[in-house]
């Protein structure tokens, strides 16, 4: 039948699993997975947000080839940005401004990430790629240490409690009320990040990005305007961030400087090649499993970032393209096997 | 008078423990090419060996140091020679370079934490009697006289290694052209790794010289890595000299702006110096070739 063809099993798979995915609460309701604990809806939340922020720090790594160890401060803009934008007694309050209902603070504090993301990749546009890691470094420092030391404007590292809760049209999205509608929320944000974000990799941007990544000289020489390419990659990537930063926050309902040092960095980093850079489901898997480990290892604190950096190092040693990698690794081994012809076009 | 004195020597002192990292950034980005994020963890794992045998094995000073450095030397050829050169073989992208020392560091780092614990440790006294030596009406330690003399003739020579023996002209040979060098007869393998080492017992050297005058911790390496990149981008990265004098520029301008104007901005002002001269200069004070397109 013609509605089966290639492109539309993709697009009827991605939707089942969102809609196995969007019965994952009530399955938790019922005790079928997990047990009816708080704490678990808290953790698909924590799931769903940091996929977020992965999958935009692999528009930046996966698909534009750029490294940024720097990916916390826009986490850090994203949260900080909507809370003063909403927050009763903090930020544009104390101006006289009436403070913005949450769910237009998150998008413009996206957008305010997505403005810094720009300025920030300007010059390090012409660079050598060394210099943007260090510039980057150097701006997450600069945004932690800009949210520690202001106590009129963030409070410093007391951190800001009592972070509005998220309303729409009266339906309540809190973590207090409902138990599982900010899972919702958040698979919502993530639907339509992650279809964006396909939708950008097949365009003409996304193929200049991906020749970017490729040889940049040859793309250069191809007429693919390095400078625009690489702000327009930095710029959505700092969007997606900030907006998880400021899911984040409205989750948790309080932030402090402590959660954007340069480890948080290092950990979305860990998600992506963990679960594999430049695809689709590589950053949500890598976010989900790193998670799980953070989580589930609770007793392991002490050697929590141990394990992490082992984990890495063993990852770039052998399998720099994840868990995603693995996976295509193993369809195209169990076709092999499968009786295709070696040398055919397919296998 | 006398705040100046002790400020001028306060930054001296951190300029030349930034010095000893930048040179090994420098050191190892006109080797190889590549950015090595773990010299600032080997700083701080070479301040916990010396420490370990001066303060609780109770060795002489001169034995842990030396100790100290031939360990951090092995280490870094090490990671040179099982981490570096396969990655290079399987010829993955600078990114994934990058990525592997950041996670060597992170391991540094909570090895030390692991090894040590979380306790800040303090140096006992490296000299017999602890009196200040005054210049004019200001005291300073002799640890912090010591640390910034020892600093500058390691400096001098490592200058005087790379241009005036044969080993140190095929190391600046290898690092100019890999293929002429090997054309040539130099083991360009063996060049590379023995930089790593170098700047490896660098690091370590700067860590035992400042852990006298501050503290040792496995925080050490944070919060001198990122000053340190300051000092090699200012300087001119993978230019040594230019290392040392971004280093002596950034320690000078953090220690003068903590102690006239304030101590929390001091963070401010350097990084914000090395953006201003990312933005503008990159190439630095001695022009090193950083364009790319």
């Amino acid at each position: 039948m013609k509605f089966i063809s290639q492109k539309n099993i993709k697009k009827l798979s991605a939707a089942v699993i969102l809609g196995l995915v969007a019965l994952v609460p009530f399955m938790m309701e019922k005790n079928i997975i997990f047990r009816q604990n708080k704490y678990f809806y808290v953790l698909i939340c924590l799931i769903g947000i940091y996929s977020i922020a992965t999958s935009g720090l692999d528009i930046l790594f996966g698909y534009t080839g750029q490294i940024s160890f720097g990916h916390a401060g826009f986490f850090c803009i994203g949260a900080y940005g909507s809370v003063l934008l909403s927050h009763k007694s903090w930020g544009i309050a104390l101006l006289g401004v009436s403070p913005l209902p949450p769910i237009v603070s998150i998008l413009i504090a996206g957008l305010i990430a997505a403005v810094i993301g720009a300025l920030l990749a300007v010059p390090a546009s012409k660079l050598v790629f060394h210099f943007l890691s260090l510039l980057t470094i150097a701006f997450n420092q600069i945004m932690l240490l800009f949210v520690a030391n202001f106590p009129q404007l963030t409070n410093g590292y007391v951190g800001i409690t009592g972070i509005p809760m998220i309303q729409i049209f009266g339906i309540d999205f809190s973590t207090r009320k409902s138990k599982f509608m900010y899972f919702y929320l958040v698979l919502f944000f993530l639907a339509v990040l992650l279809i964006l974000k396909q939708n950008l990799v097949h365009s003409r941007v996304g193929r200049g990005l991906i020749a970017i990544r490729e040889n940049t000289m040859a793309a250069n020489g191809c007429g693919v305007n390095l400078k625009k390419y690489k702000i327009i990659s930095f710029a959505i990537s700092a969007f997606y961030v900030g907006i998880a930063g400021a899911l984040y926050a409205h989750m948790i309902g309080f932030i402090s400087p402590d959660t954007f040092v340069q480890n948080t960095s290092v950990i979305f980093i860990t998600m992506l090649l963990f679960g594999g850079s430049g695809n689709l489901v590589g950053p949500v898997l890598g976010a989900m499993v790193i998670t799980f480990i953070q989580e589930g290892f609770q007793a392991l604190a002490n050697y929590r970032m141990l394990i992490y950096g082992t984990v890495l190092l063993l990852l770039i040693l052998y399998q720099p393209t994840g868990i995603a990698g693995f996976g295509k690794n193993i369809s195209s081994r169990l076709r092999k096997l499968g009786g295709a012809h070696n040398g055919d076009a397919r296998s | 008078m006398q705040m100046f004195i002790s400020v001028l020597v306060g930054g001296l002192v951190l300029g030349c423990t930034y010095g000893m990292l930048s040179m090994g950034y420098s050191l190892i980005y006109q080797a190889s090419g590549y950015m090595n994020f773990t010299q600032a963890n080997l700083l701080m794992l070479g301040a916990f060996i010396a420490w370990q045998m001066y303060s609780i094995w109770k060795f002489p000073f001169v034995v842990s140091l030396i100790t100290a450095l031939l360990i951090m030397f092995c280490v870094g050829w090490m990671m040179e020679r099982f981490i570096i050169r396969r990655l290079v073989a399987k010829k993955a992208k600078n990114v994934y370079v990058v990525l592997a020392t950041i996670a060597l560091s992170i391991i540094a780092e909570n090895a030390a934490l692991l090894i040590w614990g979380g306790r800040i440790n303090y140096f006992p006294s490296l000299y017999g009697n602890n009196d200040p030596i005054q210049i004019g009406s200001a005291s300073v330690t002799k640890e912090q006289i010591t640390c910034i003399i020892v600093a500058l003739c390691a400096m001098v020579i490592l200058h005087l290694f790379l241009n005036r023996t044969k080993f140190g002209t095929s190391m600046r040979a290898a690092a100019q052209s890999k293929t002429a060098a090997s054309c040539m007869g130099i083991n360009v393998n063996r060049t590379i790794g023995i930089t790593y080492g170098i700047a490896a017992a660098l690091a370590c050297l700067g860590g035992v010289l400042v852990a006298p005058t501050m503290y040792v911790s496995y925080q050490l390496g944070n919060n001198l890595s990122a000053k340190s990149f300051a000092g090699a981008v200012i300087g001119g990265y993978g230019n040594i000299y230019g290392a040392i004098v971004g280093s002596l520029v950034i320690g000078l301008l953090e220690t003068f702006v903590a102690g006239y104007v304030s101590s929390a901005y001091k963070e401010f002002i350097v990084y914000g110096v090395m953006i201003l001269f990312m933005i503008f200069k990159p190439s630095g004070i001695f022009n090193a070739k950083v364009y790319d397109i």
